[in-house]
């Protein structure tokens, strides 16, 4: 894991998280939006392909149920009866003449029945082998004229007749203008024959709005959607009915055979099938199904523009998007969160521990968790602590040792010229030395008053030396602090108040040593308030467990740094202290399984309480 | 690392590279698997009298499944080709259809020439509901859900060409042709048609397929004087025939001769005959005899569109220069194409129904031109009319406009009478389509 060896715990988290889960996202986000377009836009082409095919059938089945009608009729003996008869009196006395129109009339509600049950019927022509239309029900223009009369010769009549003729079976015309009816028109026609004689044809002549009917029906497609007819004409395509968008199209022309629009139509007429993206003839790009429609011979697009087609496709994309944006979002934020979670922890033990390595065993880890990285959190700042009290214990007994060993030594070597010196002072006080002489007596006084103090240096010494083992008897407290103050002298300036509680429990204690801790307390507390205070000495019970016993002064108090630091020997605020006092307190107290507690406020005094165990429960003092 | 972390690390590399090469394994079996392909039946004559005919006609056949093979085969499968001998034998093509559909399992036949094989194989096609594409064109009067007629029908071919030969050649008309049904069914459409177009049946004579002796024939017709010969002979005995006309006096621009069965590769195996024979006189003769007949085809390799000129450079490419490609060939190569489409689009190569339904209107761009199924499974075909050139190409002096609408039954006589007219010969040949005793043998058309 090079790769990641000089990055941050916090970034390795974090780009591991987030690079997961985003290619994830990616591949789950690509997969699913490629199968719901391809899904998507398969529907929609099939819905063209099935709008094309329907429309292919639709134009199909008209016309092969044409074909058997008119195949019907030919082979039917009373038209082909009519055909012979309207020929003849064709012949010899022409349309118009009363033989005519005889024949007219008794066949005319015959063939009207035709023109009833089949509204594509717009005419029906019967045209002598000769190509003389020898009857129509519309009388239109066309009516008794030849094929070859100019208003006829190069209409899409005359050209499915000779087609008929040349094939002797069923023919369906261009679609055109036909002139004589001024309007567009399609022909099937079909040969009449009888007794091995083909008497002409019968030519069905189409009504225009049944054609546009084939393109008109827009069901099943989106509102862009479209139906387009188109039959070659020579080089050009030219539109056979009249579009969704422009009513007047049938009959225009469009694009050249070879040109880039209009290529789904190129292709239907090249006899093609197919569907695809294309440029339709307004120049839009368009979903487009072509196919050629045999009967016609026409090219047939069935198409919708493409931004249409494609739209719940862009829809999807769209949505997938901002999906995508969204959930890339959350993901960073969560992996953010996450990342965080984990490293900020051990970014903090980690420069709690740098703290605590760099020898500061007193540092607390500031971790609040009730999680596993808090357990272990607490656990480890317990051990730090535990670490740095043994730490210190060992530095004050170390100190304790060297400064016994070395106060033994002193205090003998002075204590016997001490006792020479007060032993002098004495011998001349005897004498009466300075009896009359203020001077000499006072200096006397002072050397004896040294003398004493030296004196109580050295007691202290020689007890901080020879701190023992206490020997425990069942004491009753009240009574230590009692003989204590009986050895202390009170100066007048200080009020001493004891509220001692009643009915303590005797405790297991070394009675010497606790009235050593209490003296050198009160002794303390006494020196603490030169200009006077309340010296208070106070005792009960703790929790059943201790008796405490409390002496507080109101003297100078001692300042904060100081405070670490009285218990240590050899220290000491005061000009004349050996800095013992205290330290032996805490031996003493220590000795006892007691604890020693001190508040201090500079300025208003000190409060010492000692709590000694009450061994077992102690023993009720019952008065 | 530490050495727990190494051991899993070398346990996950383990893990992962098992299922990789588990993958492997597995796609590796896969592909080594028989895939499933398509089977398609091919239905000729590879032997006997036809081969000549038919044998092309399965190259055709092969080369389109071949190509859509190599273009990634039909619904992502190959398309498996199995070829059965026909033998020329009638019989032999009915027992050989059955054995593809029932024991090979073939989707489809594509095959038969002659009307009377697939006249045994359409009873086959019918039972098990099964597809043949039968590539030649024919006398019409037939009808079957189960067959595609990718050939001309009558109107798309012989009356046309009676109309143009009324119009252009004269209409007085000897008619000859091969014993069989084709040609007596042909014929009879055709009386009736110069009935209609006001000419003259001058004599009507046949002989028996793959039968070679015309010098009565050849005869019959320089008495007569007619001024067209429609033929319908077919196969080896076109040259025959020819050789008779040439014995007779009759050159070709004397009396004119209309073909229905003659194709690029009859006039080639006519000029090899000549030149075998005669190598003074060949070319003579052929110029005289052969070059200005005509016939009506609806494919001729001679067609000038791109589209035609890639498909037989395709052949020349495949089977050697001076290949000829000729109409059923053409018809049979797209009839691949189009039962390829249809089969494509429903997804389905199994339903006969859906298949056939499809190919309804379904149109595609051949070298003849477009061509569209229509519903009566016949096709919309282009009708064109050649003259034999010197090259011994065809020229193409007329064609329809467009694509002509098929009518296998010609409507001027009732489907009973058609119908009628085809059981008479069966059961005047006594159960046999084809008239004589050749055994196992020959018929064109």
């Amino acid at each position: 894991m090079k790769l990641f060896g000089r990055l941050s715990i916090f970034t390795k988290i974090f780009w591991t998280f987030s690079s997961i889960s985003s290619i994830v996202m990616v591949i789950v986000a690509v997969i699913s939006y490629h199968q719901f377009a391809q899904s998507l836009s398969l529907a929609i082409q099939n819905k063209l392909i099935a709008i094309s095919d329907g429309r292919q059938n639709l134009l199909g089945g008209t016309f092969d149920g044409i074909d058997r009608f008119i195949t019907e009729i030919a082979s039917d003996p009373t038209p082909v009866a009519a055909f012979e008869r309207f020929d003849s009196a064709f012949k010899e006395f022409g349309v118009g003449s009363r033989e005519h129109d005889l024949i007219n009339s008794e066949y005319g509600p015959v063939f009207q029945r035709y023109f009833d049950a089949n509204d594509y019927l717009y005419d029906m022509l019967f045209i002598s082998s000769e190509g003389n239309i020898i009857f129509s029900m519309k009388h239109e223009k066309d009516f008794g004229k030849n094929l070859n009369d100019p208003i006829l010769k190069n209409t899409v009549l005359t050209e499915t007749v000779n087609s008929a003729n040349a094939f002797l079976s069923t023919r369906i015309s261009d679609f055109d203008l036909y002139p004589p009816s001024n309007r567009p028109a399609l022909f099937i026609t079909h040969p009449v024959f009888s007794k091995n004689k083909l008497l002409g044809m019968i030519a069905f002549q189409i009504n225009p709005e049944i054609m546009y009917k084939f393109a008109q029906n827009y069901v099943g497609l989106p509102s862009t959607g479209d139906i387009i007819f188109a039959k070659r004409f020579g080089d050009e395509i030219v539109f056979t009915t009249p579009t969704r968008f422009k009513a007047d199209m049938a009959f225009t022309r469009g694009a050249k055979f070879g040109s880039g629009n209009t290529l789904a139509m190129q292709r239907a007429i090249n006899g093609e099938t197919g569907i695809g993206i294309v440029k339709d003839y307004r120049g839009i790009t368009v979903l487009a199904r072509w196919q050629y429609i045999p009967l016609l011979r026409w090219g047939m697009v069935v198409k919708v523009d493409l931004a249409e087609a494609f739209r719940p496709v862009y829809q999807l994309r769209n949505l997938y998007v901002i999906i995508f944006i969204i959930t890339i979002m959350i993901l960073l934020v969560v992996s953010f969160m996450a990342a965080r979670a984990i490293a900020t922890p051990i970014n903090i033990i980690r420069s709690g521990l740098n703290i605590i390595g760099s020898g500061n065993l007193g540092h607390k880890i500031a971790l609040n968790r009730s999680d596993e990285i808090g357990e272990l959190v607490d656990n480890f700042n317990k051990m730090a602590g535990d670490l740095k009290k043994s730490n210190e214990k060992l530095l004050r007994s170390e100190k304790l040792a060297v400064v016994g060993q070395l106060a033994s030594s002193v205090a003998h070597e002075l204590r016997n010229p001490l006792s020479v010196m007060k032993n002098a002072v004495y011998y001349l006080n005897m004498l009466g030395t300075g009896k009359d002489n203020p001077d000499i007596k006072e200096n006397l006084a002072i050397i004896s008053d040294e003398i004493e103090g030296s004196d109580k240096v050295i007691r202290d010494l020689l007890e901080f030396s020879h701190i023992k083992k206490p020997a425990l008897n069942p004491e009753d407290i009240n009574l230590i602090i009692r003989e204590t103050l009986n050895r202390v002298k009170v100066p007048a300036n200080i009020k001493l108040v004891t509220e001692l509680g009643e009915n303590l429990p005797r405790i297991q204690a070394d009675a010497l040593q606790i009235r050593q801790v209490f003296y050198n307390l009160v002794y303390n507390a006494i020196q603490a308030m030169e200009k006077g205070g309340t010296l208070t000495i106070s005792s009960c019970v703790m929790n059943d467990v201790y008796i405490a016993v409390t002496i507080k002064d109101t003297g100078c108090g001692i300042p904060a740094e100081n405070l670490q630091k009285i218990f240590d020997p050899l220290f000491s605020t005061k000009t004349k202290g050996t800095g013992l006092g205290l330290s032996v307190v805490a031996s003493l107290v220590e000795g006892h399984g007691g604890r020693i507690e001190m508040n201090s406020e500079v300025g208003k005094g000190s409060a010492f309480t000692v709590n000694l165990p009450i061994r077992g429960g102690g023993v009720r003092n019952v008065e | 690392m530490t050495p727990m972390a190494k051991k899993y690390y070398i346990i996950a590399v383990c893990f992962v590279s098992a299922f990789i090469a588990a993958v492997f394994v597995i796609s590796f079996a896969g592909m080594h698997k028989h895939r499933p392909t398509i089977k398609v039946g091919i239905l000729h004559s590879f032997t006997g009298t036809m081969a000549i005919s038919e044998k092309p006609v399965a190259s055709a056949t092969l080369l389109a499944l071949e190509e859509i093979n190599k273009s990634g085969g039909l619904l992502g499968m190959e398309i498996e080709p199995v070829i059965a001998d026909g033998k020329s034998d009638p019989n032999v093509f009915q027992e050989e259809a059955e054995r593809l559909i029932t024991k090979e399992h073939v989707k489809v036949i594509f095959g038969c020439w002659t009307s009377a094989s697939r006249k045994m194989v359409k009873p086959v096609v019918e039972e098990y509901n099964s597809i043949l594409f039968y590539p030649v064109q024919y006398g019409g009067l037939e009808e079957s859900p189960n067959i595609i007629y990718l050939g001309a029908a009558p109107n798309q071919q012989l009356i046309p060409a009676i109309k143009w030969a009324c119009d252009n050649l004269g209409k007085r008309f000897f008619l000859v042709g091969s014993d069989y049904v084709f040609p007596r069914v042909a014929n009879k459409i055709a009386t009736d048609v110069i009935g209609y177009f006001d000419g003259e049946v001058m004599g009507e004579e046949y002989v028996l397929l793959g039968g070679k002796d015309f010098a009565g024939i050849a005869r019959k017709i320089r008495e007569a004087k007619p001024d067209v010969i429609l033929s319908t002979i077919n196969g080896e005995s076109n040259v025959a025939f020819f050789e008779a006309l040439h014995e007779a006096g009759i050159p070709s621009r004397k009396v004119a001769v209309m073909s229905f069965s003659m194709s690029e590769n009859m006039i080639t195996a006519f000029r090899a005959y000549l030149q075998k024979n005669n190598p003074q006189d060949a070319e003579h003769t052929f110029k005289e005899q052969m070059v200005g007949t005509y016939a009506c085809w609806n494919y001729f390799e001679s067609i000038d569109n791109p589209l035609n000129k890639d498909f037989v450079k395709k052949f020349r490419k495949k089977f050697g220069e001076g290949y000829k490609v000729t109409d059923p060939m053409e018809a049979a190569y797209y009839g691949v194409y189009l039962w390829n489409k249809s089969v494509r689009d429903c997804g389905d190569a199994d339903n006969t129904r859906n298949i056939v339904n499809h190919l309804h209107y379904l149109s595609m761009m051949a070298p003849e031109g477009i061509v569209s199924v229509a519903s009566n499974n016949h096709l919309f075909k282009t009708v064109r009319i050649g003259r034999v050139n010197n090259e011994g190409d065809f020229d193409i002096l007329w064609a329809s406009n467009g694509p002509v609408n098929p009518d296998q039954y010609p409507d001027f006589r009732t489907k009973v009478y058609w119908e009628n007219l085809i059981d008479g010969l069966y059961r005047k040949w006594n159960g046999r389509w084809t008239a004589g005793v050749s055994p196992g043998e020959k018929s064109e058309r």
